[in-house]
């Protein structure tokens, strides 16, 4: 499975591995904040921040085809924001179409291609992210950055039982295939939502027996864990130039747009 | 060390214990069978304070009611019949310590326990592994360090037997001779019962109908049939056979 691929990579030994969590989170949304405060225009603004996640990128030495494979699953979403644009937004005529209709502006093919490009990079950061740092360590920086604690334990027991459910699935599957070999149509589709519903029971029986595991260890609606994390000099020093350049980033970017 | 008196426990109008009464001394291992749906799962819950029940629990002198149960669960370990259930951490670490740190130790001494724990247990490689690629006797062993742990002063099992083979069956005997504690141990596998037990209760339909010395119990057949359960094999072969937990353990 993917999650499994991914947690791979995550527990790598690169300066990007070793960061603590907290500033990796911290910088993505500084570089996602920065990024969609940037102008439209001109195009020249986004090659800072591109810049910058490229090298984000290859200091985590990670495999280039996985983490552009991932990425570019995601982008289809971006895209559709951005489709829409060029025909709805701006006045300066770049195509009609023979019937009149539609009609695509100059103004929103830039502003579509801003978005897709601000969104990418988005993308591209968060994956910076995700494939560098080990799931639970990720859950413990957003739960010291304030995340709601019944969110983080959510996210823990789909991490725990993902695998679990997968299995079972799997195992629904084979049975219903065992004594169904040719199942097509609206009867296959009717033996799939039965399994569905039988896993969803099975799903809820078993949380409510781990809730029950979990009491009985004297669990009161705190999740306590062992690890703390404690921020090193390095960490410190990459949040202020993180956070420094990206500011810097922003200032540039506008005074680029102010010019054009 | 425990007594119980009357106890009744309803799930959505079924009555599934329907009063029950027995005392166990401390240190004392006890079996408890009985077929399918006698109520011995819900009995466990029960002690634990786990499910509302009514009648009287005490443990240790300490009675299960709302306003003890954080003093009750720290005396009481339930080892679950589904280990999957009670390993809910993203590591063995993680889930052992989970009990300590919930008693309120720090977290040094919390992992020391956790780390004690998985040592005794041969687990102490698997520390940072998540459960879900430990075999199922392992995953058994980890669930003994989780509440092992803990230290409790009574352990209650639940069905420890299945879904093990007979090399993790025989590491799991050895485990449960070798706890500190009173132990009430519910099982289908009758042969767990006398290589374990010195005693055995027998549940059918919500109610104990039989308590006494493991082999008397369990070598009745006219009882053990009457109530849908047989005669263990071991006690057929060697009805005089060797006291509990002195059968040779795997090293």
């Amino acid at each position: 499975m993917h999650h499994r691929t991914i947690e791979k990579l995550a527990s790598g030994t690169s300066p990007v591995h070793r960061l603590d969590a907290r500033v990796k989170i911290i910088l993505v949304l500084a570089f996602v904040v920065a990024v969609s405060l940037l102008p439209p225009q001109p195009q020249l603004v986004f090659l800072a921040p591109a810049l910058l996640v490229l090298v984000a990128l290859s200091r985590a030495r990670l495999p280039w085809g996985f983490v552009l494979g991932r990425v570019i699953m995601v982008l289809p979403f971006v895209l559709l924001v951005a489709a829409f644009l060029p025909f709805t937004r701006g006045q300066q005529v770049l195509w009609r179409a023979p019937g009149g209709w539609p009609v695509v502006f100059r103004e929103g093919t830039l502003l579509a291609l801003a978005v897709f490009v601000k969104g990418a990079l988005a993308v591209l950061a968060v994956g910076w992210l995700v494939f560098t740092t080990p799931f639970m360590q990720l859950l413990r920086a957003l739960r010291s950055l304030r995340l709601p604690r019944v969110i983080v334990a959510t996210l823990s027991f789909l991490f725990r039982y993902l695998d679990l459910l997968a299995d079972q699935s799997a195992r629904v599957r084979r049975a219903r295939l065992a004594r169904s070999p040719r199942l097509s149509g609206r009867a296959g589709w009717r033996a799939a939502g039965g399994s569905v519903g039988r896993l969803l029971q099975r799903a809820l029986d078993r949380a409510e027996r781990v809730y029950l595991a979990m009491l009985s260890r004297g669990y009161d609606g705190e999740i306590r864990v062992l690890a703390r994390m404690q921020l090193r000099p390095t960490d410190r020093l990459v949040l202020v130039v993180g956070v420094t350049v990206l500011t810097g980033v922003v200032l540039g970017g506008w005074w680029l747009g102010g010019r054009a | 060390m425990l007594e119980v008196l009357s106890l009744q426990v309803s799930y959505h109008d079924v009555e599934a214990v329907r009063g029950v009464s027995f005392s166990l001394p401390e240190g004392e291992r006890t079996g408890l069978v009985g077929p399918n749906g006698a109520g011995k799962s819900t009995l466990l819950l029960a002690l634990d304070g786990l499910v509302p029940f009514s009648g009287q629990v005490r443990i240790g002198g300490l009675e299960v009611v709302r306003r003890n149960l954080a003093q009750v669960r720290r005396q009481v370990g339930i080892v679950f019949a589904d280990s999957e259930d009670q390993l809910f951490m993203p590591t063995l670490l993680e889930d052992v310590a989970f009990g300590p740190l919930n008693l309120g130790l720090e977290r040094d001494q919390a992992l020391a326990r956790a780390r004690g724990a998985l040592d005794r247990l041969g687990l102490q490689g698997m520390a940072e592994r998540s459960s879900h690629h430990l075999s199922d006797g392992e995953r058994r062993r980890a669930a003994v360090a989780t509440v092992l742990a803990m230290r409790p002063r009574l352990w209650l099992f639940d069905e420890p037997a299945t879904n093990l083979d007979p090399w993790a069956r025989r590491d799991l005997v050895r485990v449960i001779c070798q706890l500190e504690g009173t132990v009430l141990l519910a099982s289908h596998d009758l042969d767990l019962v006398v290589q374990t037990c010195n005693r055995c209760l027998v549940m059918d339909e919500g109610r104990v109908v039989a308590d006494g010395p493991v082999r008397q119990i369990l070598g009745d057949e006219k009882l053990m049939e009457s109530h849908r359960l047989e005669v263990p094999l071991r006690l057929r072969l060697s009805p005089g056979g060797k006291a509990p937990c002195r059968s040779p353990s795997p090293s």
